[in-house]
Protein backbone atom coordinates (compact mmCIF):
# COMPACT_ATOMS: atom_id res chain seq x y z
CA UNK A 1 0.00 0.00 0.00
CA UNK A 2 1.36 3.40 -0.94
CA UNK A 3 2.21 5.74 1.90
CA UNK A 4 3.72 5.33 5.35
CA UNK A 5 2.19 2.89 7.78
CA UNK A 6 4.44 3.85 10.68
CA UNK A 7 7.49 5.81 11.72
CA UNK A 8 9.79 2.97 10.77
CA UNK A 9 8.56 3.15 7.20
CA UNK A 10 9.49 6.83 7.07
CA UNK A 11 13.00 6.12 8.31
CA UNK A 12 13.37 3.18 5.96
CA UNK A 13 12.31 5.29 2.99
CA UNK A 14 14.98 7.84 3.82
CA UNK A 15 17.60 5.13 4.20
CA UNK A 16 16.53 3.68 0.86
CA UNK A 17 17.10 7.02 -0.80
CA UNK A 18 13.46 7.84 -1.39
CA UNK A 19 14.19 11.33 -0.17
CA UNK A 20 14.93 14.51 -2.06
CA UNK A 21 16.53 17.83 -1.16
CA UNK A 22 16.07 20.84 -3.39
CA UNK A 23 16.89 24.47 -2.82
CA UNK A 24 14.95 27.49 -3.99
CA UNK A 25 15.67 31.19 -4.08
CA UNK A 26 13.07 33.75 -5.09
CA UNK A 27 13.91 37.41 -5.39
CA UNK A 28 11.01 39.58 -6.58
CA UNK A 29 11.61 42.63 -8.70
CA UNK A 30 8.11 43.86 -8.00
CA UNK A 31 7.38 46.46 -5.37
CA UNK A 32 4.86 44.94 -3.01
CA UNK A 33 3.07 46.48 -0.07
CA UNK A 34 2.16 45.43 3.42
CA UNK A 35 -0.84 43.20 3.77
CA UNK A 36 -1.31 42.40 0.10
CA UNK A 37 -0.82 38.80 -0.97
CA UNK A 38 1.67 38.23 -3.73
CA UNK A 39 2.37 35.31 -6.05
CA UNK A 40 6.06 34.39 -5.87
CA UNK A 41 5.71 32.18 -8.93
CA UNK A 42 5.87 35.37 -11.00
CA UNK A 43 9.19 36.46 -9.53
CA UNK A 44 12.70 35.78 -10.76
CA UNK A 45 14.93 33.25 -9.15
CA UNK A 46 14.99 29.53 -8.87
CA UNK A 47 12.60 28.14 -9.96
CA UNK A 48 12.31 30.32 -13.04
CA UNK A 49 9.31 32.65 -13.12
CA UNK A 50 5.89 31.70 -14.42
CA UNK A 51 4.02 34.26 -16.52
CA UNK A 52 0.63 32.57 -16.94
CA UNK A 53 1.01 32.41 -20.69
CA UNK A 54 -1.97 30.71 -22.30
CA UNK A 55 -4.91 31.29 -24.58
CA UNK A 56 -7.24 33.90 -23.03
CA UNK A 57 -10.06 32.32 -21.09
CA UNK A 58 -8.93 28.76 -21.76
CA UNK A 59 -7.92 26.44 -18.95
CA UNK A 60 -4.19 25.73 -19.15
CA UNK A 61 -2.79 23.05 -16.83
CA UNK A 62 0.44 23.70 -14.96
CA UNK A 63 2.82 20.78 -14.52
CA UNK A 64 6.27 20.26 -13.11
CA UNK A 65 7.31 18.40 -16.23
CA UNK A 66 6.44 21.22 -18.59
CA UNK A 67 6.36 24.38 -16.49
CA UNK A 68 8.83 23.78 -13.67
CA UNK A 69 8.02 25.23 -10.29
CA UNK A 70 9.72 24.07 -7.11
CA UNK A 71 11.35 20.79 -7.95
CA UNK A 72 9.99 17.98 -5.79
CA UNK A 73 11.30 15.06 -7.81
CA UNK A 74 9.78 12.94 -10.54
CA UNK A 75 6.59 10.96 -10.64
CA UNK A 76 6.28 8.04 -8.23
CA UNK A 77 2.66 6.88 -8.37
CA UNK A 78 3.30 4.39 -11.16
CA UNK A 79 5.91 2.76 -8.93
CA UNK A 80 3.33 2.21 -6.23
CA UNK A 81 4.42 5.14 -4.08
CA UNK A 82 2.93 8.37 -2.81
CA UNK A 83 5.09 11.41 -2.27
CA UNK A 84 4.91 13.68 0.76
CA UNK A 85 6.30 17.00 1.89
CA UNK A 86 8.62 16.23 4.77
CA UNK A 87 10.33 19.55 5.51
CA UNK A 88 10.39 23.16 4.44
CA UNK A 89 12.97 25.75 5.37
CA UNK A 90 12.91 29.42 4.38
CA UNK A 91 14.81 32.51 5.41
CA UNK A 92 15.51 36.03 4.26
CA UNK A 93 18.31 38.44 5.12
CA UNK A 94 16.22 41.51 4.25
CA UNK A 95 14.52 43.25 7.14
CA UNK A 96 11.69 44.59 5.00
CA UNK A 97 10.80 41.03 4.02
CA UNK A 98 10.11 39.83 7.53
CA UNK A 99 7.77 38.79 8.93
CA UNK A 100 6.30 36.99 5.96
CA UNK A 101 3.64 34.29 5.73
CA UNK A 102 4.11 31.86 2.89
CA UNK A 103 1.71 29.24 1.56
CA UNK A 104 3.05 26.36 -0.49
CA UNK A 105 0.51 25.39 -3.11
CA UNK A 106 -0.03 23.03 -5.99
CA UNK A 107 -0.90 25.28 -8.92
CA UNK A 108 -3.27 23.04 -10.85
CA UNK A 109 -3.79 25.35 -13.82
CA UNK A 110 -5.16 28.69 -14.87
CA UNK A 111 -7.46 30.63 -17.14
CA UNK A 112 -5.26 33.26 -18.71
CA UNK A 113 -5.72 36.92 -19.57
CA UNK A 114 -9.17 37.70 -18.17
CA UNK A 115 -10.00 41.16 -19.52
CA UNK A 116 -11.17 43.57 -16.83
CA UNK A 117 -12.66 45.96 -19.37
CA UNK A 118 -15.28 43.49 -20.60
CA UNK A 119 -18.53 43.95 -18.67
CA UNK A 120 -20.39 41.12 -20.39
CA UNK A 121 -20.20 37.66 -18.87
CA UNK A 122 -16.94 36.09 -20.00
CA UNK A 123 -17.37 32.37 -20.58
CA UNK A 124 -14.31 30.23 -19.88
CA UNK A 125 -13.18 27.20 -21.87
CA UNK A 126 -12.81 23.93 -19.97
CA UNK A 127 -12.01 21.71 -22.94
CA UNK A 128 -8.84 20.73 -21.16
CA UNK A 129 -9.56 19.41 -17.71
CA UNK A 130 -7.37 19.56 -14.62
CA UNK A 131 -5.26 16.48 -14.02
CA UNK A 132 -4.87 16.81 -10.27
CA UNK A 133 -7.43 17.18 -7.47
CA UNK A 134 -10.20 16.61 -9.99
CA UNK A 135 -12.84 15.92 -7.34
CA UNK A 136 -11.15 17.01 -4.16
CA UNK A 137 -12.40 19.50 -1.67
CA UNK A 138 -9.99 22.27 -0.91
CA UNK A 139 -9.20 23.50 -4.38
CA UNK A 140 -9.35 27.28 -4.34
CA UNK A 141 -9.43 30.01 -6.97
CA UNK A 142 -6.90 32.81 -6.95
CA UNK A 143 -6.92 35.86 -9.21
CA UNK A 144 -3.44 37.07 -10.11
CA UNK A 145 -2.61 40.37 -11.77
CA UNK A 146 -0.78 39.91 -15.09
CA UNK A 147 -1.38 43.44 -16.40
CA UNK A 148 -1.97 46.24 -13.95
CA UNK A 149 -5.32 47.72 -13.05
CA UNK A 150 -6.58 50.79 -11.23
CA UNK A 151 -8.60 48.85 -8.70
CA UNK A 152 -11.83 49.09 -6.81
CA UNK A 153 -14.09 47.35 -9.32
CA UNK A 154 -16.14 44.28 -8.34
CA UNK A 155 -16.19 40.86 -9.97
CA UNK A 156 -17.45 37.35 -9.34
CA UNK A 157 -17.14 33.90 -10.86
CA UNK A 158 -19.44 30.98 -11.50
CA UNK A 159 -18.00 27.53 -11.01
CA UNK A 160 -18.59 23.84 -10.50
CA UNK A 161 -17.93 22.89 -6.93
CA UNK A 162 -15.99 19.89 -5.66
CA UNK A 163 -19.20 17.86 -5.44
CA UNK A 164 -19.79 18.40 -9.15
CA UNK A 165 -22.61 20.92 -8.79
CA UNK A 166 -22.39 23.55 -11.57
CA UNK A 167 -23.64 27.11 -11.53
CA UNK A 168 -22.30 28.02 -8.15
CA UNK A 169 -21.62 31.74 -7.70
CA UNK A 170 -18.78 33.16 -5.67
CA UNK A 171 -19.02 36.09 -3.34
CA UNK A 172 -18.46 39.39 -5.08
CA UNK A 173 -14.91 40.59 -4.60
CA UNK A 174 -13.10 43.77 -5.49
CA UNK A 175 -9.89 44.50 -7.31
CA UNK A 176 -7.02 45.73 -5.22
CA UNK A 177 -5.20 48.95 -6.00
CA UNK A 178 -1.75 47.34 -6.09
CA UNK A 179 -1.05 46.81 -9.75
CA UNK A 180 2.30 45.07 -10.09
CA UNK A 181 2.26 41.70 -11.77
CA UNK A 182 1.92 38.88 -9.28
CA UNK A 183 -0.39 40.78 -6.96
CA UNK A 184 -3.34 38.73 -5.75
CA UNK A 185 -6.16 40.79 -7.17
CA UNK A 186 -8.55 40.29 -4.26
CA UNK A 187 -6.10 41.28 -1.55
CA UNK A 188 -5.94 44.61 0.23
CA UNK A 189 -5.61 45.39 3.92
CA UNK A 190 -9.21 46.37 4.31
CA UNK A 191 -12.18 44.54 5.70
CA UNK A 192 -13.60 41.54 3.93
CA UNK A 193 -16.92 43.27 3.89
CA UNK A 194 -15.37 45.75 1.51
CA UNK A 195 -14.74 42.87 -0.88
CA UNK A 196 -11.05 42.31 -0.32
CA UNK A 197 -11.00 38.79 0.98
CA UNK A 198 -7.40 37.75 0.80
CA UNK A 199 -5.69 35.23 -1.44
CA UNK A 200 -8.70 33.19 -2.52
CA UNK A 201 -12.06 34.09 -3.98
CA UNK A 202 -14.70 33.20 -1.37
CA UNK A 203 -17.04 30.47 -2.55
CA UNK A 204 -20.79 30.12 -2.30
CA UNK A 205 -21.92 29.19 1.17
CA UNK A 206 -21.28 25.54 1.96
CA UNK A 207 -18.81 24.89 -0.84
CA UNK A 208 -15.39 23.50 0.03
CA UNK A 209 -13.68 23.42 -3.32
CA UNK A 210 -13.79 24.07 -7.04
CA UNK A 211 -13.53 21.71 -9.98
CA UNK A 212 -13.71 24.28 -12.74
CA UNK A 213 -14.66 27.89 -13.39
CA UNK A 214 -17.35 28.52 -15.97
CA UNK A 215 -17.48 32.30 -16.21
CA UNK A 216 -16.27 35.62 -14.88
CA UNK A 217 -18.36 38.75 -14.54
CA UNK A 218 -16.70 42.10 -14.13
CA UNK A 219 -18.91 44.73 -12.49
CA UNK A 220 -18.88 48.46 -11.96
CA UNK A 221 -17.21 50.36 -14.75
CA UNK A 222 -14.60 47.72 -15.41
CA UNK A 223 -10.88 48.30 -15.38
CA UNK A 224 -7.87 48.37 -17.65
CA UNK A 225 -5.92 45.32 -16.55
CA UNK A 226 -5.75 41.60 -17.11
CA UNK A 227 -5.64 38.77 -14.62
CA UNK A 228 -5.28 35.02 -14.48
CA UNK A 229 -7.70 32.84 -12.55
CA UNK A 230 -5.64 30.09 -10.99
CA UNK A 231 -6.90 26.83 -9.49
CA UNK A 232 -4.71 26.01 -6.51
CA UNK A 233 -4.53 23.46 -3.75
CA UNK A 234 -2.92 24.91 -0.61
CA UNK A 235 -0.54 22.36 0.90
CA UNK A 236 1.42 23.93 3.73
CA UNK A 237 2.17 27.22 5.42
CA UNK A 238 5.18 28.65 7.12
CA UNK A 239 6.02 32.01 8.62
CA UNK A 240 9.35 33.77 8.41
CA UNK A 241 9.38 35.71 11.65
CA UNK A 242 12.62 37.64 11.39
CA UNK A 243 15.97 37.86 9.70
CA UNK A 244 17.84 36.32 12.60
CA UNK A 245 16.63 32.75 12.22
CA UNK A 246 15.40 30.43 9.50
CA UNK A 247 11.94 28.97 9.72
CA UNK A 248 12.09 25.22 9.58
CA UNK A 249 9.09 22.96 9.66
CA UNK A 250 9.17 19.20 9.81
CA UNK A 251 5.67 18.24 8.73
CA UNK A 252 6.02 14.96 10.57
CA UNK A 253 6.92 16.28 14.00
CA UNK A 254 5.92 19.93 13.98
CA UNK A 255 2.56 19.90 12.29
CA UNK A 256 0.60 17.03 13.72
CA UNK A 257 2.02 14.43 11.34
CA UNK A 258 0.36 16.26 8.49
CA UNK A 259 2.86 15.29 5.77
CA UNK A 260 1.00 16.95 2.88
CA UNK A 261 0.82 14.70 -0.16
CA UNK A 262 2.43 15.98 -3.33
CA UNK A 263 0.79 14.62 -6.43
CA UNK A 264 2.66 13.38 -9.47
CA UNK A 265 3.76 16.24 -11.72
CA UNK A 266 2.51 18.88 -9.29
CA UNK A 267 3.54 22.45 -10.06
CA UNK A 268 4.58 23.86 -6.68
CA UNK A 269 5.15 27.45 -5.76
CA UNK A 270 4.46 29.98 -3.03
CA UNK A 271 2.21 32.89 -2.38
CA UNK A 272 3.29 35.25 0.34
CA UNK A 273 1.92 37.97 2.59
CA UNK A 274 4.62 40.60 3.02
CA UNK A 275 4.82 43.53 5.41
CA UNK A 276 6.44 45.79 2.86
CA UNK A 277 8.19 45.68 -0.43
CA UNK A 278 9.83 42.43 -1.44
CA UNK A 279 11.67 44.10 -4.31
CA UNK A 280 15.23 42.87 -4.23
CA UNK A 281 14.62 40.77 -1.13
CA UNK A 282 15.78 37.18 -1.57
CA UNK A 283 14.01 34.34 0.14
CA UNK A 284 16.11 31.21 0.32
CA UNK A 285 14.97 27.79 1.28
CA UNK A 286 15.07 24.03 1.06
CA UNK A 287 12.22 21.67 0.27
CA UNK A 288 12.54 18.04 1.31
CA UNK A 289 10.21 15.33 0.02
CA UNK A 290 9.98 11.61 0.67
CA UNK A 291 8.00 8.86 -0.95
CA UNK A 292 6.90 5.34 -0.09
CA UNK B 1 24.60 -4.65 15.51
CA UNK B 2 25.15 -1.02 14.55
CA UNK B 3 23.26 1.83 16.10
CA UNK B 4 21.68 2.28 19.48
CA UNK B 5 19.02 -0.07 20.82
CA UNK B 6 17.41 2.62 22.95
CA UNK B 7 17.98 6.09 24.31
CA UNK B 8 19.25 4.52 27.54
CA UNK B 9 21.72 2.52 25.47
CA UNK B 10 22.86 5.65 23.70
CA UNK B 11 23.38 7.52 26.95
CA UNK B 12 25.31 4.60 28.37
CA UNK B 13 27.49 4.12 25.31
CA UNK B 14 28.32 7.79 25.00
CA UNK B 15 28.79 8.64 28.63
CA UNK B 16 29.99 5.42 30.28
CA UNK B 17 31.50 3.79 27.25
CA UNK B 18 33.13 6.93 25.94
CA UNK B 19 31.96 6.22 22.40
CA UNK B 20 31.84 9.83 21.47
CA UNK B 21 33.92 12.01 19.17
CA UNK B 22 33.85 15.72 18.64
CA UNK B 23 35.32 17.22 15.50
CA UNK B 24 35.86 20.94 15.21
CA UNK B 25 36.19 22.23 11.69
CA UNK B 26 36.95 25.49 9.95
CA UNK B 27 36.54 25.91 6.22
CA UNK B 28 36.81 28.95 4.02
CA UNK B 29 35.21 29.70 0.73
CA UNK B 30 37.49 29.24 -2.25
CA UNK B 31 40.57 31.41 -2.10
CA UNK B 32 40.51 32.57 -5.70
CA UNK B 33 36.96 33.20 -6.82
CA UNK B 34 34.16 34.88 -4.92
CA UNK B 35 30.82 33.16 -4.56
CA UNK B 36 27.75 34.45 -6.34
CA UNK B 37 24.39 34.66 -4.61
CA UNK B 38 22.06 31.82 -5.43
CA UNK B 39 24.70 29.33 -6.50
CA UNK B 40 25.81 26.18 -4.70
CA UNK B 41 29.48 25.59 -3.92
CA UNK B 42 31.62 22.84 -2.47
CA UNK B 43 33.79 23.80 0.48
CA UNK B 44 35.95 20.71 -0.10
CA UNK B 45 38.52 22.88 -1.88
CA UNK B 46 38.31 25.73 0.57
CA UNK B 47 41.22 26.26 2.90
CA UNK B 48 41.14 25.74 6.64
CA UNK B 49 41.05 22.70 8.83
CA UNK B 50 40.85 20.22 7.21
CA UNK B 51 42.81 21.85 4.39
CA UNK B 52 41.73 22.19 0.79
CA UNK B 53 41.54 18.96 -1.16
CA UNK B 54 43.96 18.50 -3.99
CA UNK B 55 42.47 15.34 -5.38
CA UNK B 56 39.58 16.56 -7.52
CA UNK B 57 40.66 16.85 -11.11
CA UNK B 58 43.44 14.30 -10.73
CA UNK B 59 43.69 10.70 -11.87
CA UNK B 60 42.67 9.01 -15.06
CA UNK B 61 40.19 10.91 -17.17
CA UNK B 62 36.63 9.51 -16.82
CA UNK B 63 37.67 6.84 -14.30
CA UNK B 64 35.91 6.69 -10.95
CA UNK B 65 38.04 7.22 -7.87
CA UNK B 66 36.70 6.35 -4.45
CA UNK B 67 37.05 8.76 -1.56
CA UNK B 68 37.46 7.88 2.09
CA UNK B 69 38.69 9.67 5.17
CA UNK B 70 42.05 8.01 4.56
CA UNK B 71 42.47 8.82 0.87
CA UNK B 72 45.60 10.82 0.20
CA UNK B 73 44.84 14.44 -0.68
CA UNK B 74 41.15 13.96 0.10
CA UNK B 75 40.58 16.10 3.12
CA UNK B 76 37.32 15.11 4.69
CA UNK B 77 36.30 16.36 8.09
CA UNK B 78 37.58 13.84 10.65
CA UNK B 79 34.99 11.75 12.43
CA UNK B 80 37.05 9.53 14.64
CA UNK B 81 38.08 6.51 12.63
CA UNK B 82 36.39 3.21 11.99
CA UNK B 83 34.04 1.60 14.48
CA UNK B 84 33.16 -1.58 12.61
CA UNK B 85 30.04 -0.17 11.05
CA UNK B 86 28.74 3.30 11.50
CA UNK B 87 28.48 6.13 13.93
CA UNK B 88 25.56 8.47 14.38
CA UNK B 89 25.87 12.19 13.98
CA UNK B 90 24.44 13.60 17.20
CA UNK B 91 25.00 17.35 16.97
CA UNK B 92 26.17 19.83 14.40
CA UNK B 93 26.93 23.53 14.50
CA UNK B 94 28.25 26.20 12.18
CA UNK B 95 28.83 29.91 12.27
CA UNK B 96 30.57 32.68 10.41
CA UNK B 97 31.60 36.21 11.17
CA UNK B 98 32.82 36.92 7.64
CA UNK B 99 31.01 39.76 5.94
CA UNK B 100 28.19 38.76 3.59
CA UNK B 101 28.65 35.06 4.26
CA UNK B 102 25.14 34.96 5.71
CA UNK B 103 22.60 33.92 4.81
CA UNK B 104 23.66 30.58 3.51
CA UNK B 105 22.60 26.98 3.71
CA UNK B 106 25.18 24.32 4.46
CA UNK B 107 24.65 20.70 3.51
CA UNK B 108 26.87 17.98 4.98
CA UNK B 109 27.62 15.20 2.52
CA UNK B 110 29.64 12.01 2.49
CA UNK B 111 31.76 12.23 -0.64
CA UNK B 112 31.91 8.73 -2.12
CA UNK B 113 34.10 9.43 -5.11
CA UNK B 114 34.34 11.25 -8.39
CA UNK B 115 34.92 10.95 -12.09
CA UNK B 116 37.47 13.56 -13.27
CA UNK B 117 36.55 14.87 -16.71
CA UNK B 118 39.26 16.66 -18.61
CA UNK B 119 37.67 16.07 -22.02
CA UNK B 120 35.30 18.97 -21.67
CA UNK B 121 35.42 19.92 -25.32
CA UNK B 122 34.03 16.53 -26.31
CA UNK B 123 30.33 16.55 -27.10
CA UNK B 124 27.96 13.62 -26.88
CA UNK B 125 28.24 10.58 -24.64
CA UNK B 126 31.59 9.81 -23.07
CA UNK B 127 31.92 6.39 -21.46
CA UNK B 128 32.96 6.40 -17.82
CA UNK B 129 35.19 3.80 -16.24
CA UNK B 130 33.69 2.02 -13.23
CA UNK B 131 36.49 -0.41 -12.47
CA UNK B 132 36.40 1.13 -9.01
CA UNK B 133 33.00 1.19 -7.36
CA UNK B 134 31.50 3.38 -4.67
CA UNK B 135 32.94 2.44 -1.28
CA UNK B 136 29.84 3.09 0.83
CA UNK B 137 26.10 2.98 0.12
CA UNK B 138 27.12 0.36 -2.40
CA UNK B 139 23.61 -0.23 -3.73
CA UNK B 140 23.37 3.49 -4.45
CA UNK B 141 20.38 4.16 -2.20
CA UNK B 142 20.27 7.87 -1.50
CA UNK B 143 23.41 8.57 -3.51
CA UNK B 144 23.28 11.82 -5.45
CA UNK B 145 25.56 13.49 -7.99
CA UNK B 146 26.88 16.99 -8.46
CA UNK B 147 29.38 18.50 -10.88
CA UNK B 148 32.07 20.94 -9.88
CA UNK B 149 35.15 22.27 -11.70
CA UNK B 150 38.67 21.92 -10.40
CA UNK B 151 39.84 24.23 -13.17
CA UNK B 152 37.69 27.15 -14.19
CA UNK B 153 35.44 26.37 -17.15
CA UNK B 154 35.30 28.12 -20.48
CA UNK B 155 32.72 30.44 -21.90
CA UNK B 156 29.85 28.08 -22.78
CA UNK B 157 26.50 26.92 -21.46
CA UNK B 158 26.18 23.25 -22.38
CA UNK B 159 23.28 21.04 -21.46
CA UNK B 160 24.51 18.30 -19.15
CA UNK B 161 23.22 14.75 -19.03
CA UNK B 162 24.35 11.55 -17.39
CA UNK B 163 23.37 7.95 -18.01
CA UNK B 164 23.41 5.97 -14.81
CA UNK B 165 22.48 2.79 -13.00
CA UNK B 166 19.98 3.48 -10.25
CA UNK B 167 19.88 2.04 -6.76
CA UNK B 168 17.56 -0.75 -7.90
CA UNK B 169 20.11 -1.84 -10.48
CA UNK B 170 18.23 -0.54 -13.49
CA UNK B 171 20.65 0.56 -16.18
CA UNK B 172 20.42 3.23 -18.83
CA UNK B 173 18.60 5.85 -16.76
CA UNK B 174 18.94 9.37 -18.11
CA UNK B 175 18.89 12.79 -16.52
CA UNK B 176 15.34 13.91 -17.25
CA UNK B 177 14.35 17.03 -19.15
CA UNK B 178 14.68 19.91 -18.48
CA UNK B 179 18.40 19.18 -18.62
CA UNK B 180 20.75 21.06 -16.30
CA UNK B 181 22.59 23.89 -18.03
CA UNK B 182 26.18 24.61 -17.14
CA UNK B 183 27.09 28.17 -16.18
CA UNK B 184 29.49 30.00 -18.43
CA UNK B 185 32.98 30.35 -16.98
CA UNK B 186 31.88 28.30 -14.00
CA UNK B 187 34.25 28.88 -11.12
CA UNK B 188 36.23 26.27 -9.26
CA UNK B 189 34.15 24.85 -6.39
CA UNK B 190 30.85 26.01 -7.90
CA UNK B 191 28.18 23.50 -8.79
CA UNK B 192 28.06 24.29 -12.45
CA UNK B 193 24.32 24.00 -13.12
CA UNK B 194 23.12 25.80 -9.96
CA UNK B 195 21.75 29.32 -10.00
CA UNK B 196 18.72 31.18 -11.22
CA UNK B 197 16.45 30.41 -14.11
CA UNK B 198 15.47 27.47 -16.28
CA UNK B 199 17.83 24.52 -16.27
CA UNK B 200 19.22 25.39 -12.86
CA UNK B 201 19.13 22.86 -10.03
CA UNK B 202 20.51 22.80 -6.57
CA UNK B 203 22.56 21.07 -5.53
CA UNK B 204 22.14 17.68 -7.20
CA UNK B 205 21.51 16.51 -10.73
CA UNK B 206 17.87 15.54 -11.11
CA UNK B 207 17.20 11.83 -11.47
CA UNK B 208 14.66 9.92 -13.50
CA UNK B 209 11.19 9.73 -12.00
CA UNK B 210 11.04 7.58 -8.90
CA UNK B 211 14.76 6.92 -8.72
CA UNK B 212 16.13 6.83 -5.20
CA UNK B 213 19.82 6.99 -5.92
CA UNK B 214 22.79 6.34 -8.17
CA UNK B 215 24.90 3.20 -8.08
CA UNK B 216 27.23 4.20 -10.88
CA UNK B 217 27.38 6.48 -13.90
CA UNK B 218 28.04 5.04 -17.34
CA UNK B 219 27.96 8.06 -19.62
CA UNK B 220 28.62 11.77 -19.34
CA UNK B 221 27.25 14.07 -22.01
CA UNK B 222 27.82 17.72 -22.90
CA UNK B 223 25.62 19.13 -25.65
CA UNK B 224 28.33 21.56 -26.77
CA UNK B 225 31.96 22.06 -25.94
CA UNK B 226 32.67 23.60 -22.55
CA UNK B 227 35.75 25.13 -24.26
CA UNK B 228 38.18 24.60 -21.41
CA UNK B 229 38.47 23.56 -17.79
CA UNK B 230 38.21 20.37 -15.76
CA UNK B 231 34.98 18.97 -14.36
CA UNK B 232 34.40 16.48 -11.60
CA UNK B 233 31.26 14.38 -11.44
CA UNK B 234 31.02 13.69 -7.72
CA UNK B 235 28.86 11.03 -6.07
CA UNK B 236 27.79 11.73 -2.51
CA UNK B 237 25.25 10.95 0.17
CA UNK B 238 23.51 14.01 1.66
CA UNK B 239 23.33 13.85 5.45
CA UNK B 240 21.86 17.07 6.80
CA UNK B 241 21.21 20.73 6.08
CA UNK B 242 22.14 23.61 8.35
CA UNK B 243 20.96 27.14 7.52
CA UNK B 244 22.89 30.16 8.77
CA UNK B 245 20.93 33.39 8.75
CA UNK B 246 23.03 35.87 10.65
CA UNK B 247 26.68 36.69 11.03
CA UNK B 248 27.97 35.74 14.42
CA UNK B 249 25.01 33.59 15.36
CA UNK B 250 25.69 29.89 15.57
CA UNK B 251 23.38 27.56 13.72
CA UNK B 252 22.93 24.45 15.82
CA UNK B 253 21.34 21.08 15.20
CA UNK B 254 20.47 18.59 17.91
CA UNK B 255 20.06 15.50 15.78
CA UNK B 256 19.02 13.25 18.65
CA UNK B 257 15.88 15.01 19.67
CA UNK B 258 14.77 15.79 16.16
CA UNK B 259 12.67 12.84 15.21
CA UNK B 260 14.37 10.23 13.06
CA UNK B 261 17.47 12.13 12.21
CA UNK B 262 20.79 10.95 13.70
CA UNK B 263 22.36 10.44 10.27
CA UNK B 264 24.59 7.40 9.89
CA UNK B 265 28.26 8.11 9.28
CA UNK B 266 29.76 4.96 7.83
CA UNK B 267 33.33 3.89 8.37
CA UNK B 268 35.52 5.67 5.88
CA UNK B 269 33.12 8.54 5.28
CA UNK B 270 34.69 11.54 3.58
CA UNK B 271 32.70 14.41 5.06
CA UNK B 272 32.48 17.80 3.40
CA UNK B 273 30.13 20.76 3.24
CA UNK B 274 28.20 22.08 0.29
CA UNK B 275 27.05 25.68 0.56
CA UNK B 276 24.18 27.62 -1.01
CA UNK B 277 25.44 31.19 -1.09
CA UNK B 278 22.72 33.60 -0.11
CA UNK B 279 24.81 36.63 -0.95
CA UNK B 280 27.84 37.43 -3.00
CA UNK B 281 30.52 36.07 -0.71
CA UNK B 282 34.16 37.20 -0.80
CA UNK B 283 37.03 34.81 -1.33
CA UNK B 284 38.38 33.10 1.73
CA UNK B 285 35.37 33.79 3.94
CA UNK B 286 35.71 31.59 6.99
CA UNK B 287 33.06 29.31 8.44
CA UNK B 288 33.58 27.13 11.44
CA UNK B 289 31.73 24.74 13.67
CA UNK B 290 31.72 21.28 15.08
CA UNK B 291 30.28 17.83 14.58
CA UNK B 292 29.65 15.35 17.38
CA UNK B 293 29.40 11.61 16.86
CA UNK B 294 28.37 8.67 18.99
CA UNK B 295 28.32 4.93 18.39
CA UNK B 296 27.59 1.63 20.07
Amino acid sequence: MAGFKNARAIADAADAGRYLYRSFRKQPTQTTASGIWFDLSMSPGNPAPNYYIGTPGVFTPLKRSTDGGLDHGGNVNALGYKKYLRKLMAMTPTAAAAPQTMILMDYIGFYGFIDESVLDVQMLDNTVAPTRYTTDAGVQVMAVVVAGQTGGQPFSITYTNSAGVPGRVSQTVRMTTQFVNGTILTSLPASASAGYWGPFIPLQSGDTGVRSVESVTIGGIGDVGLFALVLVKPLATLDIRGIDAPTEIDYLTDCGISLPEIMDDAYLNFITLPVGTLSGAPTHGIIETTWN
Amino acid sequence: MGGFSSQDNMINEVSTGGKFYRSDWQKSTFATTAQAAGLWYSLFRGGGNPPADTILGTGTNLAFQALTDATTNATGIPHGGNVSGFKHLLNAAAQSAAATTAPCVLMLVDLLGFYPITTVTTTGDQALNNSVTIPRYTDGAGVQAFITPSTVMGAATPNIRITYTDSAGNTGNLTPATLPIGNTAAAVTSIVYSGTGSGKFGPFLPLAAGDAGIRSVQQFNLSVSYVSGVLNLVLCKPLLTLPITTLGVTAERDLVNQFMSMPKIYDGACLAWLMLAGANTPVGSALSGHLEFGWS
